[in-house]
């Protein structure tokens, strides 16, 4: 009995399918074998992954699905630089602000990209920024500088949150959770910074009612 | 190639698009669903895929194992945003759910607590899935949780035999050793200023 041996019984074994004789060979090669039994353990844990249940296919999920693919590849091809959440399912599809990040765009542009948002002092409410570049980019600073009555549930009064992600190529999503605190509304800046570029997004923050 | 560069896209295409991956859309939806909370979040992760796929309509029309390329895909996807939002101070893909969604308790398991505890798991894997490398996890994925066999995945990705089974078998081990280390947590938040 070695690893290989092992190695190709491995998902008879997490799913306890393996006849008795090779599952005893193979635990006792496990038992003398770390890399084995740490192999083992992913084995069965996506075997459990494996076994979820899951439901059918939504009704009219493929028609929505190809519906807003074909859209966000028609406003892809028209070169805007906002697309309002084409491309995402139902669930996330209203109240989406979208950012380009082009490369090659060494300066801060003197009229940044504005939108707005409503927030409200009764309830929190999900900001989704999609984030488009147009290569991956690794540890781009995404910073968020918050003015005005509101907040990112879960932060207090912060007014700055900083950090750094990698960034697929195509659409990133942001999900912000905002609460308004006091009824005059504010401003959000998003920056996304990069060695090779930044950019800046502004969003008004309005207060509903 | 695809179309991203210089691209332009025909109503043909687009009905290319979906005879291509409609005999795929429920196996996608499945996998989507087996990874996350709500059915709202796998149809996310769905749209996501389709249009990177669309993007690539020429590759996928040509590929031999299609639903594989597209869960690949999918999985390569899902352990980014994964990943992102492990690292994110804030949601960074809108979950729409927690796990008392309704979605969830139509599932055939008994008891909410197993339920619970299996979701538990479930996340837990999910995380140590993204913090391997998401080739290596997409590949295991495939494989062991798609049920892809080493000759399907060898056709796929042109990887030798012998290479994908000893990769297949690291990033296992790899796993199991995550797992087993209880210190798998979401990152802290860096916080660079506050109000006074």
């Amino acid at each position: 009995m070695n690893c290989d041996f092992v190695a190709d019984s491995l998902t008879m074994l997490a799913a306890e399918t393996l006849p008795e004789e090779e599952r005893r060979s193979c635990m006792n090669h496990i038992a003398t074998c770390e890399e084995c039994a740490d192999a083992l353990q992913g084995a069965i844990a996506l075997w459990t992954v494996r076994s979820q249940h899951t439901e059918d296919t939504p009704q009219g999920m493929f028609e929505r699905v190809m519906s807003h693919t074909f859209a966000a590849t028609e406003q892809r091809v028209s070169g805007r630089r906002f697309w309002l959440g084409a491309g995402f399912g139902g669930a996330i599809a209203a109240s989406l602000l979208a950012v380009t990040f082009a490369l090659g765009m060494l300066a801060i542009p003197e009229q940044p990209e504005v939108a707005e948002f409503y927030v409200s002092m009764d309830e929190s409410r999900p900001m989704h920024v999609a984030i488009e570049t147009d290569r991956p980019l690794a540890n781009a600073t995404i910073s968020i500088l918050l003015s005005g009555d509101v907040e990112v549930e879960g932060y207090g009064d912060r007014r700055e949150l900083s950090w750094t992600e990698d960034l697929d190529m195509g659409i990133n999503k942001l999900t912000l959770p905002l609460k308004a605190v006091g009824a005059q509304g504010g401003q959000m800046v998003v920056r996304l910074s990069h060695p090779d570029s930044e950019q800046l997004f502004v969003v008004q923050l309005r207060t509903d009612g | 190639m695809g179309k991203a560069a210089g691209m332009s896209f025909s109503r043909t295409d687009n009905s290319r698009f979906t005879e291509l991956v409609r005999p795929h859309f429920d196996a996608l939806f499945a996998a989507a669903r087996r990874l996350t909370v709500s059915a709202a979040d796998a149809e996310d992760l769905v749209q996501d895929v389709c249009l990177k796929a669309h993007l690539r309509i020429d590759e996928l029309e040509t590929i031999e194992f299609r639903r594989a390329w597209l869960l690949k895909i999918l999985y390569h996807r899902f352990i980014d945003i994964q990943r992102t939002r492990n690292r994110s101070p804030v949601d960074m893909a809108d979950t729409g759910a927690d796990s008392h969604d309704p979605d969830i308790m139509t599932r055939e398991e008994s008891r909410p607590e197993d339920l619970v505890e299996r979701e538990m798991r479930v996340d837990k894997i999910i995380r140590a899935m993204s913090i391997l490398n998401s080739e290596a996890s997409s590949l295991l994925a495939l494989h062991d949780i798609e049920g892809y066999s080493l000759q399907e995945l060898k056709t796929l990705t042109g990887l030798p035999e012998g290479t994908i089974k000893s990769r297949l078998h690291r990033t296992r081990s790899r796993l199991g050793r995550l797992l087993s280390n209880e210190a798998i947590q979401k990152p802290v938040l860096t916080v660079v200023g506050s109000k006074k």
